[in-house]
């Protein structure tokens, strides 16, 4: 099992320091992509999920093994899910960056219910080994905070951002650019 | 008068008093406004009203408004102030006047390598870690001697002075210890280390939130975001 979510996450920084600093990353790596071959202004949506059981940090499961590991860990107690968002206006280069909480408590799952997930195949592109809008709906107790961040994106943040900012965003997809993980680590 | 144009002269008022309130000469102090997340016309209007020190977190952010200042001939002075990964050294090395947050023999090293590839003389700082602070970033005190001893012979690199962003308390005041004892390690330090490659004349400490603070024990660099841009920027 990792002990360390991410393999780009850095041990000299906390957790808030890392997730702000890949979703930055992101972001720019993004913008630099992007802006080559665009004239028009875009706005780049970058963002990172990990889970957090008190000290420990989950990502992505490895294997069977450790997805086992993890979901053994989480069940039967409430777990912290953090998602960092970043958003960078292309026109002024200015960023804003938000984590956003959310409290997830598991059932007390058994042996066999784990392995019968984990047997679906759901477990391994996700961030502490579930996925809240799939199958793993079935593991959750309650949620305290935003459900949609715990999938990976807390909307309403986002829109709260792009309004503070004033920033503007048509749906039109020529003028929406996602660069984004969902629930990655 | 412009919102940012009230706000700087606030803390110049602000930097001007209390410099005068601890009898230190005017102007000893530098103001570094933390522009990280802002765009590069904040910083130009920040610049227009005569600021010259701007603080950065990010290399890949900083790089765009560093060659643009360039571009555009801004005498700007750059501070790396946010915690550097080492394979990004590179890019830090030559752009930035100052790196602030050097806390381990690693990047010492690797910035003095990239330095002389560049052939440049690194002006850098130790980040010192006082006091329980949420972050890792910073030497511990006990640290310090070891790290410095293993720095001797990196000829690239210019120690200039010491950084630290001490833990946050609700009351200013609670500061004033860490930075007495800041200006204390930095006297012990000149004591023991000073050289053409050891100097340490600046400390960079105080924040918005303390910096009358820290410049009454002696600070001589202040990195202000809140205070000039607003909190516009991380919403945390």
């Amino acid at each position: 099992m990792t002990p360390n979510s991410s393999e780009s996450f850095s041990e000299n920084l906390t957790l808030e320091e890392n997730l702000t600093r890949v979703v930055m990353d992101k972001a720019w790596a993004a913008f630099s992509k992007l802006s080559s071959r665009n004239n028009d202004g875009f706005i780049v949506l970058s963002a990172d999920t990990v889970v957090c059981l008190g000290k420990l940090v989950l990502g992505k499961p490895r294997n069977a093994r450790d997805a086992k590991a993890m979901l053994g860990r989480l069940r039967n107690k409430t777990h912290c899910v953090k998602t960092a968002i970043c958003l960078l206006n292309s026109s002024t280069e200015e960023s804003v960056i938000h984590i956003e909480s959310t409290l997830v408590k598991f059932h007390r799952l058994t042996d066999a219910e784990i392995q019968k997930y984990i047997d679906s195949g759901e477990p391994f592109d996700k961030a502490g080994s579930y996925g809240i809008q799939g199958l793993g709906a079935s593991f959750i107790k309650s949620v305290d905070g935003d459900f949609l961040n715990v999938v990976g994106l807390p909307l309403r943040q986002v829109q709260r951002l792009l309004e503070k900012k004033g920033w503007n965003v048509r749906t039109s997809r020529s003028n929406r650019r996602h660069s984004r993980s969902h629930r990655s680590s | 008068m412009s919102e940012l144009q009230d706000r700087i002269a606030g803390i110049v008022d602000r930097i001007a008093q209390a410099e005068k309130k601890s009898g230190r000469p005017q102007g000893a102090t530098k103001l570094i406004a933390v522009s990280k997340t802002k765009s590069f016309e904040h910083i130009q209007e920040a610049y227009d009203l005569g600021l010259r020190h701007f603080g950065e977190n990010y290399i890949q952010e900083a790089t765009r408004k560093i060659e643009r200042a360039k571009l555009q001939n801004l005498d700007v002075h750059w501070h790396l102030i946010g915690p550097l990964q080492t394979n990004k050294s590179k890019y830090a090395v030559g752009r930035f006047d100052t790196i602030q947050s050097v806390d381990r023999i690693d990047l010492a090293k690797i910035l003095n390598k990239r330095a002389a590839e560049a052939q440049v003389i690194q002006k850098i700082m130790i980040q010192v870690k006082l006091g329980d602070e949420p972050t890792k970033s910073g030497v511990p005190v006990g640290a310090l001697d070891v790290l410095l001893g293993q720095m001797q012979g990196l000829e690239r690199l210019q120690v200039v002075g010491l950084m630290s962003l001490p833990p946050l308390d609700a009351e200013p005041e609670a500061s004033r210890h860490y930075f007495v004892q800041l200006r204390k390690l930095k006297e012990e330090l000149l004591k023991k280390f000073e050289s053409q490659q050891m100097k340490f004349e600046e400390l960079s400490m105080g924040t918005t939130f303390d910096f009358d603070i820290a410049i009454e024990e002696g600070a001589t660099m202040i990195r202000v975001g809140t205070a000039i841009f607003g909190r516009r920027g991380e919403a945390r």
